[in-house]
C-alpha cells in the first residue's frame, strides 16, 4: 500500500520504450548537467525558466514535456504541449492514460500507437478494456501481433485472459501456453493457465502451474519495488544494484550484470564497496569467470583502503585453489587493517594451505587435490 | 438526524455529522519522521452497546506518535477512543468516561465486535500499535478491560474478526498483523529535500504473521494458529489489513479471507471442524486476473450478481484497480473487475473501506468505497494524485454490473476525504442504511441515506454472525445475504441483516441458516412504517 516512490506504469505495461515526440533527447547546458546528476527538480526549474524566455523553442518544449513525464508530472506535461499540434498526440495519449483518464487517452493512443513501440499499444489495450470495450482491445491485440510479433507474450496473455473471461478455457489455455513459450516468467499467463486448466478439469497440472506462479509472485513484487526505487532515484547506485539482485533471482542474468555494471559507474565513495562486492559475486555466480571477478575487486580495492575487497578476492582465490594469489590478497587486507583478527585467521589458513601444497608437490610431484587429499590417496 | 424523504433525483446521502452531534476528530500523529502507522487511520464499530435496539458508534483514536512503549503509560495528552450513544433517532452524545475502559488511550487501529463471553451483549476487541485489548460490556455500555495475556499482542496488529470457526457456538478470533517497523530508527523514504520525506512502502519491512485464537466458551482464548492450519507458507507472512469471515464455498461454515498489502491475499477454507486449508491457489483470489499481487486494504462479500453465492470485493492501492471476484461455485472465483465496470474508476484512487449494501432498496447490492492516499505529500511526486480523495458510489443493475453514481452520492462525495473506514447501518431507525466514514487525521462523518424509499426496508436483528439468510418474495425472487459484523477496513458494521422488499410485498419467506444450528424457515407478513426490526425468538420471527 504505502509507497515512497513513484509507481511503475499500471499493471501489464512496461516502462515507456521510447519518447513519443520527435526532437532531441538532450540539450546542452545547465539543465542537462543537473538532470544527469539526478537533480531533477532543479533541472526542470531551469528548463521552465528557459522555456519561459523562449516560448517558441519547440525542441526545448518537447524535451521539457518528456522530462515532466519522466517525473510523473503528466498534467503539467499536457499543459506544456498545448501549443504543439498533432505531433504531441502520442505524449498526450500517454499522459491521459497515466492520469487514469482512459476516455481521452484511447483515441490519442489509437492514432499514434502504430508508430511506437509496444508500450503504447499495451496502454491502448488496457485503456479500452478498462472502459469496457474489451472486444476492441482484443482487435488491437490481434492487429498488433502483425507488427510486434505474433508471439509477443503480453499480447498473447491478454488475448488469453479475454478468452477466459468469455468462458472459453480451452482457447485461453492455448493462448497462455503460447505466451509462456515466449516468456516462461509471464505471470499473467501462468496464473491464467492455471485457472483455465482448473476449468477444463486438468487439476493436477493446474496446481503445478499455480504453485509455480505463487513462487514467482514475490520475485515480481521485489522487481516492481526495485524498479520504483530506480525510478525515484535513478542516480543512486544501490537502487540499481538492488534491481540487479532481483534480476538474478528471476534468472535474467545478463540484464543483472548490466545493471550491476551501471551501479558501479554511479557508485559514490560511500557506496562503492558494497556495490562492488555484490557485483563481483554476481560475476562469479553468473559467469564463473574468476579472472573478471578478481580484476573488479582489485581495481576498486586499489582506489581505497577498505579491506573487505581484498578479503573477498582472497576468499574467491582460495576456493579456486590459487593459494599464492589468495595469500597476497589477505596480506594486502592486513596492511589495510593490521589488527583485524579475522583477516589474520584467513591469512594463516591460506599460508597453511600453501605450505601443505608445497609439501605435497615435494612429496608427490603434484599439488593436493581440492579436498586436500594427496594424489593417489583415496582410501 | 431527521427522517429522510426519498426522491428520484435526491442525492443518495446527506452529511448530517454536525446535526447528529458527532464531533469526533482523528489524530494520526503525523510526526516529522513519517512513521508508517500514522497513515493507517483507525476504524469504528456500529453496535448496540446498551441494549436499546439502536446503533451506537465506537470510534478509534490515534494520538501522538510514537505512542507509549509496551507496558508503559500513554502520554497524558493521548486522546481516547470515543463511544457515542444513539438516542434512537440518529442523534448522538459522547459517553465519555461513562464508557469505562472503552475510552482506551492506546494508538488504536481496528476493532472487532462480538459477544465474547456469551452474556448477551456486544464486547470489543481493539488492536493497537502496542498491546491489544479486550473490553467486556456490562450490558449497559460500560466496558471493563479484561485482556487475557495471550491476546495482549504487542506487535503491530491490524484488523480482527470474531467468528465461530468451529461451529461450537462461541466466537473465535482472528487477528491480522502488518509489518515489523523500528520506531526507534525510522527509515527515511522519499527525497531528502525539505518537505519531501515520505512514508515507506511496506516492501521495506518484513511482514508479521497473523494469529488465530480459539474461544473456550467462557471467554478464555488459546492461540491456535498452527493447530487450525492457519499458518502462512514458511517465510511468507502476510501483511494483513482486511479480514473477512464468510462462507466462500456455501458449505455451511465460515471460511476466512485476508487481504494482504502488496503480497498475495489468502483464502482459508474451513474444513468444517474449525481447521482450515489454504484455498488461495485454486480459488484464484490471491492475485488479480493479471496474476499480480495487489495492495489489499478493505474487503466486502455479497451476492452482487444474484446467483445465490457470495462474491468478494477488495480495495487496493493506486495504479491498481479494486478487484471484484465473482464466485463461480466449487471454490472457484473469477476476477470480473473489468466486465463489471469497476476497473477504470478505481485505477487512480487508493481504496480503503468498502460496503456492499442495497442503498436504494432495489433489491441488489450497491457498492460504496472511501478513498484517500497514504502519503500526505504525494502531490510532490505525482501531479495527478492527492492525499484527500473522493469517495465513490456504484449502483448495481441487478446482474452485478455497476454504474458510477458518485456524482449523485451527495454528502459521501461532496468533498475529498482521507477516507479509511466505511460502515453501513440504520442509524436513524428508518429502515435504510446510513454510512459512517472514518478519516486518517480528520473528522468522522455520518451520512444519512436519502435514496431509499421510506418504509421498504427491514432489519433482522438478533441473529448470529455467519447466518445466511434467503428472503423470497411471492413472485419467487430470492435475495441471499450473510450476516457479518466484520469486513470493510479496520472496523465492524452491525451484526444485523438488512433487506429491502418491494412496496407491494405482503408477505415473504425467510430461511435462516446459522452454522451449527437447525435451519429456520418462516413466512412473515410484511410490515411498513417504523416497525421494521424483525427478531427471531422462541415463537419464531416477530416484529419489534
Amino acid at each position: 500500500m504505502p509507497t515512497d516512490a513513484p509507481v511503475a506504469p499500471p499493471t501489464g505495461t512496461p516502462a515507456a520504450d521510447n519518447p513519443s515526440l520527435p526532437g532531441p533527447d538532450r540539450l546542452d547546458g545547465e539543465a542537462e548537467s543537473l538532470w544527469a546528476a539526478g537533480l531533477r527538480v532543479e533541472a526542470l526549474a531551469v528548463m521552465a525558466d528557459e522555456l519561459a524566455a523562449t516560448p517558441d523553442d519547440q525542441p526545448l518544449r518537447r524535451l521539457y514535456a518528456e522530462r515532466l513525464m519522466t517525473v510523473h508530472r503528466y498534467a503539467e506535461a499536457l499543459q506544456t504541449v498545448a501549443p504543439l499540434g498533432p505531433q504531441a498526440d502520442a505524449l498526450r495519449g500517454r499522459a491521459h492514460y497515466l492520469l487514469g483518464e482512459f476516455a481521452p487517452a484511447a483515441p490519442l493512443l489509437a492514432a499514434t500507437a502504430s508508430g511506437q513501440g509496444p508500450t503504447a499499444t499495451l496502454m491502448l489495450m488496457d485503456a479500452l478494456e478498462a472502459l469496457g470495450r474489451g472486444d476492441e482491445a482484443v482487435a488491437v491485440a490481434e492487429q498488433a501481433g502483425e507488427r510486434l510479433g505474433a508471439e509477443h507474450p503480453q499480447l498473447l496473455a491478454f488475448r488469453g485472459r479475454r478468452a477466459a473471461l468469455a468462458e472459453r478455457p480451452e482457447d485461453a489455455a492455448d493462448l497462455f501456453r503460447q505466451a509462456l513459450a515466449a516468456d516462461p516468467l509471464q505471470l499473467e499467463a501462468l496464473y491464467g493457465l492455471g485457472q483455465a486448466l482448473l476449468r477444463t478439469g486438468a487439476r493436477t497440472e493446474a496446481l503445478e502451474v499455480l504453485q509455480r506462479h505463487r513462487e514467482l509472485v514475490p520475485l515480481r513484487d521485489r522487481y516492481d519495488f526495485a524498479l520504483r526505487a530506480v525510478d525515484l532515484a535513478p542516480t543512486r547506485a544501490s537502487n540499481h544494484a538492488q534491481l540487479g539482485d532481483v534480476l538474478r533471482s528471476l534468472g535474467q542474468h545478463d540484464e543483472a550484470l548490466e545493471r550491476f555494471a551501471h551501479a558501479q559507474t554511479l557508485a559514490t565513495p560511500d557506496e562503492v564497496v558494497a556495490v562492488t562486492l555484490r557485483h563481483a559475486r554476481a560475476i562469479l555466480d553468473v559467469t564463473e569467470d574468476v579472472e573478471r571477478c578478481i580484476a573488479l575487486l582489485d581495481e576498486v580495492a586499489s582506489t581505497g583502503s577498505d579491506p573487505r575487497l581484498p578479503v573477498r578476492a582472497g576468499d574467491v582465490l582460495m576456493r579456486a585453489g590459487r593459494l599464492g594469489e589468495a595469500v597476497m590478497r589477505f596480506e594486502w587486507a592486513q596492511r589495510m587493517r593490521p589488527e583485524d583478527v579475522q583477516i589474520g585467521a584467513r591469512l594463516t589458513r591460506a599460508l597453511d594451505a600453501l605450505e601443505a601444497e608445497v609439501e605435497a608437490v615435494r612429496a608427490h610431484g603434484k599439488p593436493l587435490d581440492p579436498h586436500g587429499t594427496p594424489p593417489g590417496d583415496h582410501r | 438526524m431527521p427522517p429522510s424523504a426519498a426522491t428520484a433525483d435526491a442525492p443518495w446521502f446527506t452529511d448530517v455529522t454536525a446535526a447528529a452531534g458527532l464531533d469526533f476528530l482523528h489524530d494520526s500523529g503525523l510526526s516529522p519522521e513519517r512513521h508508517l502507522p500514522e497513515t493507517m487511520g483507525a476504524g469504528a464499530a456500529l453496535i448496540d452497546v446498551d441494549g436499546d435496539d439502536d446503533l451506537d458508534l465506537y470510534l478509534l483514536q490515534g494520538g501522538p506518535f510514537p505512542p507509549a512503549p509496551p507496558g508503559g503509560k500513554a502520554p497524558p495528552t493521548s486522546p481516547a477512543n470515543a463511544l457515542y450513544l444513539n438516542d434512537g433517532s440518529g442523534r448522538f452524545s459522547a459517553a465519555g468516561a461513562a464508557a469505562g475502559a472503552a475510552a482506551h488511550t492506546g494508538y488504536a487501529m481496528a476493532v472487532a465486535t462480538g459477544d465474547v463471553d456469551g452474556d448477551g451483549d456486544t464486547d470489543l476487541f481493539v488492536t493497537n500499535f502496542g498491546p491489544d485489548v479486550l473490553l467486556l460490556n456490562d450490558g449497559a455500555g460500560r466496558f471493563t478491560e479484561a485482556t487475557p495475556p495471550v491476546l495482549a499482542d504487542p506487535r503491530w496488529t491490524s484488523s480482527a474478526a470474531f467468528f465461530d470457526a468451529d461451529n461450537d457456538g462461541d466466537l473465535d478470533l482472528y487477528v491480522s498483523a502488518y509489518v515489523d517497523i523500528d520506531v526507534a530508527a525510522p527509515t527515511w523514504c522519499g527525497d531528502r529535500r525539505p518537505g519531501w520525506r515520505s512514508y515507506c512502502h511496506p516492501d521495506v519491512y518484513a511482514g508479521l504473521p497473523d494469529r488465530f485464537y480459539r474461544n473456550d466458551g467462557r471467554g478464555g482464548f488459546t492461540e491456535a494458529t498452527a493447530a487450525a492450519g492457519l499458518e502462512s507458507p514458511p517465510g511468507r507472512p502476510g501483511k494483513g489489513l482486511g479480514v473477512l469471515p464468510f462462507d466462500a464455498d456455501a458449505d455451511g461454515d465460515l471460511d476466512l479471507y485476508v487481504a494482504n498489502d502488496s503480497v498475495e491475499n489468502r483464502l482459508w477454507i474451513n474444513t468444517g471442524d474449525g481447521r482450515f486449508e489454504d484455498g488461495t491457489l485454486i480459488s484464484g483470489t490471491g492475485t488479480n486476473a493479471r496474476g499480480l499481487s495487489e495492495a489489499g486494504m478493505g474487503v466486502a462479500a455479497g451476492d452482487v450478481d444474484g446467483d445465490g453465492d457470495l462474491d468478494l470485493f477488495v480495495t487496493n492501492f493506486d495504479d491498481e484497480s479494486n478487484t471484484l471476484y465473482r464466485n463461480d461455485g466449487a471454490g472457484l472465483f473469477t476476477d470480473v473487475t473489468v466486465s463489471t465496470g469497476l476497473e477504470a474508476p478505481s485505477r487512480i484512487p487508493v481504496g480503503f473501506g468498502t460496503v456492499l449494501a442495497d442503498f436504494d432498496h432495489d433489491g441488489d447490492l450497491d457498492l460504496a468505497v472511501t478513498n484517500g492516499h497514504i502519503i500526505d505529500n504525494v502531490e510532490l511526486y505525482f501531479d495527478g494524485k492527492t492525499h484527500a480523495q473522493t469517495s465513490q458510489l456504484f449502483s448495481n443493475d441487478g446482474l452485478g454490473r455497476f454504474t458510477d453514481v458518485t456524482a449523485r452520492a451527495g454528502g459521501l462525495s461532496a468533498r475529498p476525504l482521507v477516507g479509511r473506514g466505511l460502515y453501513a447501518g440504520d442509524l436513524d431507525g428508518d429502515g435504510d442504511l446510513d454510512l459512517v466514514v472514518t478519516q486518517c487525521g480528520g473528522p468522522a462523518l455520518l451520512l444519512r441515506n436519502d435514496r431509499a424509499p421510506p418504509g421498504t426496508g427491514i432489519v433482522v436483528a438478533g441473529i448470529p454472525p455467519g447466518t445466511r439468510v434467503v428472503a423470497t418474495t411471492p413472485d419467487g425472487t430470492s435475495r441471499v445475504r450473510e450476516v457479518t459484523a466484520a469486513g470493510s477496513y479496520y472496523g465492524a458494521g452491525p451484526a444485523r441483516l438488512h433487506l429491502a422488499l418491494p412496496t407491494t410485498t405482503t408477505r415473504f419467506a425467510l430461511q435462516l441458516a446459522t452454522p451449527g444450528s437447525p435451519l429456520l424457515e418462516r413466512v412473515v407478513p410484511a410490515r411498513g412504517g417504523p416497525l421494521h426490526v424483525l427478531v427471531p425468538g422462541d415463537a419464531g420471527l416477530t416484529w419489534r
